[in-house]
């Protein structure tokens, strides 16, 4: 607030003055100009204007400057709701704000409150258009932003290369052609030439001037020296011409000869301006410029919308059958060809499948080529996602029927269908069984062995059932899968595993320890595993001799005094008598140090001998390998 | 052909509307430069048409530059606030306001490589310390200065308070008139920078601007449609799925009542080709004939669509449905090719019937707009593509004289088509001109239903008329 303000207290009598009239015109805007609001508003805001004028003088000027109301000198910001109205009314009626004078007429006011509101709503923001006039003693002022840039302004002032605007240059060539005394005495020349062969009573100015500037293409002017040349020689063209006009007489008019000599102009520029190589060429798009607007074709296309058929009871509406079954459709689409499976697509058929099990139908051309010889091929393996899907979350049990389910399909979609296929599988036809060997040696061992995660974990091949199965076929192809298996470290499947791998018979040496250790919890999976390596290397071999060594080395001292093991015991021990080694001799004469049982002496005694012998034999073979 | 910015009813270009144009030149520009590199076609010609309106607007002033200043909310020509500016010029206020510039400054002997630079530097991270000169620095850098960023914009006398602060910036938001056409092509713009650059679409703007376009039909269908018909902007994507938004409003319009349906029609009409997104730009915009492996990538553009669509949390199935399904077709031909068969609803039906429609009667930068009665004609002989009797109501929606239209009628009036009657050939018009050329003024008796004519010869329609779409915008 100002001195001055605060002395007197204007600016509450302004801003009162603001307020008044804002809600005068905000109340006319809604309510007619006879409203009992309207009317108070107005009585209102003549009140304010009085208390104004008293200090201010008798003429007031309110006027918008950026946020705030100027009334008479004094900046009023605008803060109740109606003058922060008046603000935006008058920016979007382009009104900067408005003289008052001494005496303003009721129906004035109504008339500016009128115009106001119409103006609000008007897409032209033209002021001219707006406000084209004034009411009586109320001047509307435009809205006006008078500023400069700072002050640096002119060094950023983007600058032009040469006056470039076509009007200037073609003033310029005019320029040039007025300086140029030979050009001019041409051009007088002419003009009277047409002024003697005028009408009589004709006594219009001639001024060639005028057509030779119109007739100058823009594309000329580019080069106003040339410009120059060629419009002397389009002087002299029109010489020659005026000349052969007047022999003809058939030229009367100073417009005519104008007209001529823009034409003669014209088509002469342009042929040279092509010269010159300044017109560019645009490409222009394909297809005529009226053919937007064409009735061509009118009749015909009438006759063909008659043949289609009539749908005038046709309703619009978004729920129903075909909707989930487009959508579904489209979540199918995305599901297979997403690069993982794991898309949201994934949910979103589930979800559908779930809540209205009768679309799954569309499921069935995926279920059929995955059937067909295509299924098979390299570019719709995803299709097969479909089909674990059904696996998964299937209603309708599309895939009951296994025969789709060949050993064809499994080796293709190994791992994933593995495990159905172990379902379907009827372990009494040794022609399945024969089939479950087959697809494991189609697929192959490494396959299966890097499969190893997914069928234990995603797949869940161990269960007994299942086990039962795998186990139940008497095929040395089955191993890598039971070593996939052996990993598995739970008692019932050690057992099994065991069992299996000792009934393929496996090289003496290596699986000594599976033959005679009991119980079989003591043989860890890894050697359940490692037996079950149809090709070992060397080094494998040697680590699975070492193990057998352990092992029966464990169960010998283990067991050492039990009677009931003794001949478990001596085969340990013949066994141990093929893996020699300093460990192995150490506890073979404990094993001969061992005391005699009472009722079991000839059968100690084997022992005995047999661990002797046994390293007699070791001892042997060490020096041999030594020497 | 007609001038840039002639008005049809024959008034003279207004120097506003022409400053406004070039101001959404420069916005349109801005973000071509932004999103695709410097030798892009799309930049280039984006850059060529600021010059050619440029060029315009400075003939028409007979001046050699442009000076266009920026204050709180407007922008600012010839003391004059451009109140007709249009969402562009928020964008070109915020742009200029980042670099603590107060307007900007064209020669009329710019060249395109002068435009590009100017926006590509304001296109650029803001350093710290960084102001307009330092653009300024860089263009003059390159050669002669025929475009420049100017410094703040002052009041003139006093103490030269800037015309703008933060607090005004906060406002600014609710001052700048935003018009709908420039709203829906900015919201489609974001949503095509978004998805390309891996970012989440927000749904709910794009249905709130599906409402307002069907407001805006509601309230006057015309200038909707008309607008809709026309071709300007570089960004025919955007521009397309926006007419083809507005068109399917219009149809659904006169075959459902329920404003949700129409809203998530309008919705998946705008969404409809957000899939070309994922098509590389030199395929999608090559002005060569395309190779096998580029159609290819191009049909894909409904799959990566409705991909986009479905990894988002909230999609209307809608939208997923007729972003997928907009070019497949009820035979052999269409795509994407689905192992099943696929059902296509009456919602995804609509959309590929105005997808197509749009197509042909669009101006494109190698092929001129096609008739209605021409189009029709191409889309009955595609015989399995549509369902027949949508695709005749559709058209006795639509019209052969759509409305918005501009027409000569046969007694040399103008007239403007308002709505569509039982007879295709006789639509409502409203008289805009007598045949004398005067304008003749808002009244119900200007307005004509020619099917009503007590004899059909009495008044018909002569000739369909083209106009700017610049008159629109500013009108609308």
């Amino acid at each position: 607030m100002t001195a001055e303000n605060e002395t007197t207290g204007l600016e509450s009598w302004e801003g009162e003055l603001i307020d008044q009239f804002a809600e005068f015109l905000k109340c006319s805007s809604i309510y007619p100009s006879n409203n009992v609001r309207v009317r108070s508003a107005r009585d209102g805001f003549f009140a304010a204007v009085e208390k104004v004028k008293k200090v201010r003088g008798s003429r007031l000027v309110i006027s918008l400057e950026g946020d705030n109301f100027v009334v008479a000198g004094i900046q009023v910001e605008p803060e109740s709701p109606p003058a922060v109205w008046m603000r935006d009314a008058f920016i979007r009626t382009a009104l900067g704000g408005l003289e008052l004078d001494a005496s303003i007429e009721c129906s004035a006011l109504a008339e500016f409150a009128e115009q106001l509101r119409v103006n609000y709503g008007n897409p032209d923001k033209n002021y001219g258009v707006l406000w084209p006039g004034k009411f009586e003693g109320i001047t509307p002022k435009e809205l006006r932003y008078q500023g400069r840039h700072g002050e640096d302004a002119k060094l950023a002032e983007a600058l032009p290369d040469l006056p470039d605007n076509p009007r200037a240059k073609q003033d310029r060539v005019i320029g040039s052609l007025l300086q140029d005394e030979g050009l001019m005495a041409k051009l007088k020349n002419l003009q009277e030439r047409i002024r003697d062969n005028m009408p009589e009573g004709e006594t219009a100015q001639v001024n060639l001037l005028e057509p030779i500037r119109a007739a100058l293409p823009i594309e000329a002017v580019l080069n106003p020296k040339a410009a120059c040349d060629l419009v002397e020689e389009i002087l002299e063209i029109c010489e020659s011409k005026v000349k052969a006009m007047v022999a003809k007489e058939n030229f009367t008019e100073q417009e005519t000869m104008a007209v001529a000599i823009a034409g003669i102009g014209r088509r002469y520029f342009r042929a040279r301006v092509k010269d010159m190589g300044v017109i560019p060429q645009e490409s222009l798009p394909e297809g005529r410029p009226e053919d937007a607007s064409t009735l061509e074709d009118i009749d015909l296309m009438f006759a063909e919308l008659k043949a289609l058929p009539t749908w005038d009871d046709f309703e619009l509406k978004i729920e129903g059958e075909p909707y989930t079954r487009e959508a579904l459709g489209v979540y199918l689409h995305d599901f297979v060809n997403a690069p993982s499976s794991d898309t949201p697509s994934h949910g979103l058929i589930c979800d559908i499948l779930k809540s209205e099990p009768q679309h799954s139908d569309l499921l069935q051309p995926y279920v059929e080529l995955c059937l067909s010889d295509k299924g098979l091929k390299e570019e719709n393996r995803h299709v097969w996602r479909v089909i674990e899907l059904l696996q998964k979350s299937d209603p309708t049990r599309i895939l009951e029927d296994r025969t789709f389910l060949t050993p064809k399909v499994v080796q293709f979609t190994f791992p994933r269908q593995f495990g159905p296929f172990l379902d379907t599988l009827n372990a009494s036809r040794p022609a399945e069984l024969e089939q479950l060997a087959d697809i494991c040696h189609r697929v192959g061992s490494v396959r299966i062995t890097e499969s190893g995660d997914y069928l234990l974990e995603t797949a869940k091949i161990v269960t007994r059932r299942r086990l039962k199965k795998i186990l139940s076929v008497d095929s040395d192809e089955m191993l890598p899968l039971v070593g996939v298996i052996a990993q598995v470290n739970d008692n019932w499947v050690r057992d099994a595993v065991a069992r299996f791998i000792r009934r393929r018979n496996p090289p003496v040496k290596e699986s000594a320890a599976l033959r005679v250790v009991r119980p079989l919890d003591w043989l860890s999976p890894q050697y359940l595993e490692a037996l079950c390596v149809r090709s070992p290397s060397r080094s494998h071999r040697q680590w699975l001799q070492e193990e057998s060594s352990r092992l029966l080395r464990v169960f010998l001292r283990d067991t050492a005094g039990l009677q009931e093991m003794l001949e478990r015991r001596i085969r340990a021990v013949h066994m141990l008598a093929a893996l020699p080694s300093e460990e192995n001799i150490e506890l073979l004469g404990d094993v001969v140090q061992e005391k005699r049982f009472r009722f079991f002496r000839w059968k100690t005694r084997g022992l005995r001998k047999a661990a002797r012998k046994a390293r007699k034999q070791m001892k042997r073979q060490l020096q041999n390998e030594r020497e | 052909m007609m001038d840039e910015f002639s008005d049809p009813v024959g008034m003279p270009p207004d120097p506003e509307v022409m400053v406004t144009a070039l101001v959404d030149d420069l916005v349109a520009a801005l973000i071509n430069t932004r999103i695709y590199w410097s030798d892009h076609p799309r930049v280039q010609d984006s850059c060529r048409v600021v010059l050619r309106h440029l060029k315009s607007l400075c003939d028409e002033k007979k001046s050699d530059s442009i000076t266009i200043s920026v204050t709180t909310d407007f922008l600012v020509y010839e003391d004059r606030p451009l109140l007709g500016a249009t969402m562009g010029a928020k964008r070109f206020i915020q742009t200029l306001r980042e670099w603590n510039s107060g307007g900007i400054s064209l020669s009329r002997s710019a060249k395109n490589a002068d435009v590009e630079a100017l926006l590509k530097a304001l296109n650029e991270k803001r350093e710290e310390g960084e102001t307009y000169g330092t653009i300024n620095e860089k263009i003059r850098k390159r050669g002669p200065q025929r475009v420049s960023l100017l410094p703040e914009y002052r009041k003139t006398g006093g103490e030269g308070e800037i015309f703008y602060s933060e607090e005004d910036a906060k406002r600014m938001q609710c001052f700048v008139p935003m018009h709908m056409y420039q709203s829906v092509m900015d919201l489609l713009q974001g949503i095509t920078v978004s998805v390309a650059t891996g970012g989440r679409i927000d749904f709910d703007p794009v249905m709130e601007h599906a409402e307002d376009m069907l407001h805006r039909l509601e309230m006057n269908a015309g200038p909707m449609i008309n607008l809709a018909r026309q071709e300007q902007y570089d960004a025919f994507t955007f521009g397309h799925s926006m007419r083809v938004s507005v068109l399917a409003l219009n149809f659904g319009r006169a075959v459902t009542d329920d404003k949700e349906t129409l809203i998530r029609l309008g919705t998946a009409a705008l969404l409809h080709d957000v899939g070309k997104a994922m098509v590389p730009f030199e395929v999608l915009h090559s002005s060569k004939p395309l190779s096998d492996e580029e159609r290819e990538e191009i049909c894909r553009h409904p799959e990566y669509g409705a991909q986009i669509l479905i990894d988002h949390d909230d999609p209307d199935p809608h939208a997923i449905s007729a972003t997928f399904g907009h070019h497949c077709a009820h035979g052999e031909r269409g795509y994407p090719r689905t192992i099943h068969e696929h059902n296509i609803s009456l919602v995804t039906e609509i959309v590929g019937i105005v997808d197509v429609y749009e197509a042909l009667t669009a101006a494109r930068p190698y092929k001129r707009p096609m008739s209605p009665i021409r189009a029709y004609r191409i889309m009955m002989g595609m015989k399995d593509k549509f369902e027949p009797g949508l695709l005749r109501r559709f058209i006795e929606v639509t019209g052969i004289y759509p409305c918005g239209q501009l027409v000569e009628m046969n007694t040399g009036a103008l007239a403007r088509v308002e709505a569509q009657t039982k007879d295709l050939h006789r639509p409502i018009v409203k008289l805009l001109c007598d045949q004398e050329g005067c304008p003749l003024g808002e009244s119900v008796e200007n307005i004509v239903n020619l099917c009503q004519q007590m004899d059909a010869d009495t008044l018909f329609i002569k000739q369909m008329l083209r106009e700017d779409v610049r008159s629109l915008v500013a009108s609308s």
